[in-house]
């Protein structure tokens, strides 16, 4: 069989079309993982009883297990006895046309969940404990201090790493295809099945995974530039300079 | 079908997952081998500026780290084949796990070079100048005062990658390579019980990548109190 690149155009038209569900898959996660993993993170930061040591040991748990297994764990949990249920009940038309991209979702959520908590966790640690004392010295309370001092200023240290988490969910949310979820892969794919042409879908699933990816990493830098305004503002205008 | 879980099939699978380890460690291996020495190499020719490997460089990584790793382990699997055919090599009578290594390396290579070339670059400009000033070559210089120094920053970036590695070797039963994860998908296949081999593979996958973190930090703890 000879590299025919027609195929890789005809694969790549039909495959355009999930790329709303490849994003489905990846900006819901990183949404979620951002609000719950800077919740966890905060909660490890300031040492909140239970929940800090009760994350200590499931956040690097968690962190063990490869995506794939996420996805097959939750496709059982969740598929399974409502299939059973099905099986009794004769639904067997309903099992097959439900969607399982939310199945796809809820795995790929908790994975971004653990990962992106590590991130912002980082992140905070990045501000010095100075800032933390120089905060309650003026008065503030704890959630003052957090959303108007700490969380400013380990942003910027965040955004480039969050960029890099979205990149890897977005080429991670991939896997989904294994559970028969129409996403950019498995909608090139549709096209081999019928003409057999594997390599010229796999090709076209590449090229547009590549797009998605630039795209994000240049946003994320425009973003990263963005919330270092003001640090930059400062450099430009060093006092230091003046005074040596 | 009976229960949607059972403790003892845990205890009855578990060897028979973790008789497969040996594929896992073999991917693992192999990636991290091919990909320090590709990824050497194509650090180095980003480094000095190569005329066209510089420009190959930047688009080859650039592809891999914006693809997928299945998307790459298939685009091997099934090009290869055509590419070697070209130059004459038949290998319809290779085995998968040849490809599925090929594709792990090359997939290494291109983050493993921007972990050195982020270290090398990491070296003061001064040191190279230092060392050319008393008379040592390019080669020399790289493999007598950089790379040590490098080595030394990019310690703990590789170990992550190494763990990352790891995790990642859970996709290679999409090729039909029975490790791990191929070994509790047949057994899931055959007897409805698939919720406890993954139980006992994420017990394995934690268990070793907490091993190897643990490792890791070890020996950067040693290699910091050696350069004292």
């Amino acid at each position: 069989m000879i590299f025919d690149f027609q195929y890789v155009v005809t694969s790549f038209t039909t495959a355009i079309h999930y790329i709303p569900a490849t994003l489905a898959l990846s900006l819901i996660p990183l949404f979620l993982g951002i609000i719950f993993g800077t919740m966890i993170a905060v909660c490890r930061r300031f040492r909140i009883k239970f929940v800090a040591p009760l994350a200590d040991i499931a956040i690097p748990v968690m962190k063990g297990i490869p995506l794939v297994l996420y996805l097959f764990i939750m496709n059982f949990l969740i598929f399974k006895p409502f299939d059973m249920l099905a099986q009794y009940y004769a639904w067997a038309d309903i099992i097959r046309y439900m969607d399982k991209l939310y199945i796809g979702i809820i795995a790929i959520s908790i994975y971004a969940i653990v990962i992106i908590s590590e991130t912002m966790r980082s992140a905070l640690m990045s501000v010095g404990k100075g800032q933390y004392e120089a905060c309650y010295s003026v008065g503030l309370t704890r959630w003052q201090a957090l959303w108007r001092v700490i969380l400013p200023q380990s942003l910027p240290v965040a955004i480039p790493v969050l960029g890099n988490n979205l990149i890897g969910l977005i080429k991670g949310s991939s896997v989904v295809y294994l559970i028969t979820v129409l996403d950019v892969m498995n909608g090139a794919l549709t096209t081999a099945q019928i003409n057999y042409r594997f390599l010229e879908a796999y090709i076209a699933a590449a090229f547009i995974y590549w797009g998605i990816c630039l795209l994000t990493e240049w946003l994320f830098t425009v973003w990263e530039n963005h919330t270092k305004k003001y640090q930059m503002r400062i450099d430009k205008h060093n006092l230091r300079k003046e005074v040596l | 079908m009976g229960s949607l879980f059972d403790i003892r099939l845990v205890f009855e699978y578990f060897p028979t997952i973790i008789s497969r380890f040996h594929i896992t460690l073999l991917i693992v291996v192999v990636a991290i081998g091919v990909g320090l020495l590709l990824g050497l190499f194509i650090a180095l020719a980003r480094m000095y500026k190569i005329p066209i490997l510089n420009q190959l460089s930047i688009v080859y990584v650039s592809f891999i780290r914006g693809t997928p790793l299945i998307v790459q382990l298939f685009i091997i699997y099934y090009g290869f084949p055509l590419l070697l055919d070209e130059i004459g090599i038949d290998v319809t009578q290779w085995e998968k796990l040849y490809f599925v290594l090929i594709a792990y390396g090359l997939n290494n290579a291109a983050f493993m070079s921007e972990i050195i070339r982020s270290a090398i670059s990491s070296v003061a400009v001064g040191q190279h100048e230092a060392a050319y000033s008393v008379g040592l070559s390019r080669w020399q210089t790289l493999r007598r005062i950089i790379l040590p120094q490098a080595f030394l920053t990019a310690f703990p970036v590789f170990g992550t990658r190494v763990v990352t590695t790891f995790e990642s070797t859970s996709l290679a039963f999409t090729l039909g390579i029975l490790d791990m994860i191929g070994q509790a998908q047949a057994i899931g296949s055959r007897t409805y019980h698939e919720l406890e081999g993954y139980v006992v593979l994420a017990i394995i996958f934690i268990a070793v990548s907490m091993i190897l973190e643990k490792i890791f930090i070890y020996a950067e703890k040693r290699l910091i109190l050696n350069r004292r």
